[in-house]
């Protein structure tokens, strides 16, 4: 558990036992204003740690995440081309301890009791909370498309959680022959990283081009359109002309069955066979919040967006991928931004100010290759009438712009986004 | 409702976050909620290294002008444009404030 001692941690849990928020004032130790418990280390989870500090340092945060470290999503496409190595895509949390106060658990959580207001290790340790962030990301439907569960993963890797995923699949496209075909299958809306299927064929046609140029990409999606895909289609034709396919269900039929040892994909029309097959699966929430009652029939879980409180269970919030925030993508952007609403709102609360009207914003670049990118940007505010979010704003990278300068931009935002989360 | 009985309200637990809508007409958000989603790309307190600009420090008006300048598409640009078109004019001038006091 570093960054927490036990004994520590004893006490923390023990000073947890009194929950109200003035009622800790005869303890011994120092009482803190409220106790926040966040579950979920990535970008949602840990910019709300962090801001949380910003915003009231007396507030006590603790951050549970068991990785260490813990490997961004974002940037995973450029380590199985090789243009990194795994290591780039680790971060650490432990900086928002040394500079924030937050305590960090190493921990995985079995369970949280919402009524009781706690969260139970598996080490049988239990935190107790006057508000719970619930930041865990998502997990794979592996009853959802025929022949594909968690074993067949080993065979035809997702990697659409970084870590062994990325590099079983980075070996794998290291180990076929020139003439190969690799085959990435993509999912319905709505998934983590909507470009993210595209920019990776578009990554792995850049690893191709240059060490087995006879390769193909078939992409076979479950949608009839997709995130950018202009700007993806024009880049393709000037950048891999005849390298990369892409199979919508209005040529082929839905995505019926997988076949992970043939890697083999059958649709309703046809059977496509690859070398390399990358499923990138359907998926729902993380499922802790699908265990503790947080998704609705979709999946997902529904949330309040001025304060992303769950509009299932009182005193836990929902940020990031496993929250429905629609039209918002499930980005690490938009993450942090939910993050820094949520956070916002549980300061005011715990202070007695009613939160303040939220503003949120989006901006994803994908590259296409290293000195080619594109981008998508939304603003987002809540309507005043209906309590949804709404886009203010919308747009892509126009066609006539400038790609080398948004692959600038694009390495400069992975850099400042790391240190705006984690540091 | 009256604000110390909501304040009871609140204390108690007795209220799910997030309370009442605030009024739709005048509720813009406050200078720092606009201000901090800047940090994802211009880094926290708009101090970040590398090619994207920083925006700490930097003073009222100029900031305010060139926000104008992208929203009204008198400034070249390939983010900045589309992002400046999502917030109102006064938007601008509550970020240059934050902006401005950060150093």
């Amino acid at each position: 558990m570093p960054g927490l001692s036990r004994r520590r941690f004893i006490q923390l849990t023990g000073a947890a036992g009194c929950l109200s928020f003035f009622g800790c004032s005869g303890a011994e130790r120092k009482p803190s204003k409220a106790r926040v418990l966040i579950i979920g280390g990535g970008y949602g989870g840990a910019t709300a740690a962090k801001y949380i500090k910003l915003f009231d340092r007396a507030i006590d945060v603790t951050l549970i995440e068991p990785s260490k470290p813990y490997f961004s999503c974002s940037g995973s496409n450029e380590v199985i081309a090789g243009l990194h190595e795994l290591a780039w895509l680790g971060r650490s949390q432990d900086p928002l301890a040394a500079t924030y106060g937050v305590h960090l658990v190493r921990a995985k959580v079995a369970a949280i009791d919402p009524s009781r207001r706690r969260a139970q290790l598996e080490q049988g340790l239990r935190l107790d909370y006057d508000r719970l962030i619930m930041a865990p990301g998502i997990d794979f439907r592996w009853d959802a498309l025929a022949g594909y569960d968690e074993k067949a993963s080993e065979i035809a890797p997702h990697a659409w959680k970084a870590g062994p995923q990325t590099l079983l699949l980075r070996q794998q496209l290291e180990a076929m022959p020139d003439g190969g075909v690799v085959m990435i299958t993509a999912p319905a809306n709505p998934y983590r990283c909507p470009p993210g299927p595209y920019e990776r064929a578009s990554l792995i046609a850049y690893y191709l081009k240059r060490q087995k140029p006879r390769s193909k990409i078939l992409i076979i999606d479950a949608k009839a359109q997709f995130s950018k895909q202009a700007l993806f289609e024009q880049g393709w034709k000037d950048l891999y002309p005849g390298m990369i396919e892409w199979i919508s269900p209005a040529d082929s039929g839905s995505i019926e069955e997988v076949i992970a040892e043939a890697r083999t994909v059958l649709t309703e029309f046809d059977e496509y066979h690859a070398d390399v097959l990358n499923v990138i699966p359907p998926q729902k929430a993380g499922l802790l919040a699908e265990r503790t009652g947080l998704t609705d029939k979709s999946g997902w879980c529904p949330v309040d967006p001025r304060s992303f409180a769950s509009t299932l269970l009182p005193n836990i919030h929902v940020i990031g991928d496993a929250c429905i925030a629609t039209p918002m993508p499930k980005s690490a952007f938009a993450a942090n931004s939910q993050a820094k609403v949520c956070a916002a709102a549980i300061v005011a609360v715990l202070n007695g100010r009613q939160p303040g009207a939220p503003s949120l914003l989006n901006n994803c670049y994908s590259f296409l290759e290293p000195n080619y990118a594109i981008s998508i940007t939304g603003v987002y505010e809540v309507s005043g009438r209906s309590k949804q979010i709404v886009a203010t704003s919308a747009g892509e990278t126009p066609m006539h712009a400038d790609r080398r300068r948004e692959a600038d931009y694009a390495r400069a935002w992975q850099k400042n986004i790391e240190a705006d989360v984690f540091r | 409702m009256q604000r110390t009985a909501r304040l009871a309200m609140i204390v108690c637990g007795c209220v799910s976050l997030p309370l009442q809508a605030a009024e739709p007409q005048t509720a813009r958000p406050d200078a720092a909620m606009l201000s901090h989603n800047c940090a994802g790309c211009h880094g926290t307190f708009g101090h970040g290294p590398g090619k994207i600009p920083s925006i700490n420090g930097k003073p009222e008006s100029e900031f305010v002008r060139i926000m104008r300048d992208f929203k009204y598409g008198r400034r070249p640009a390939s983010v900045m444009d589309r992002i400046a078109r999502g917030y109102k004019d006064e938007d601008f001038a509550a970020m240059a404030a934050f902006f401005a006091a950060q150093k």
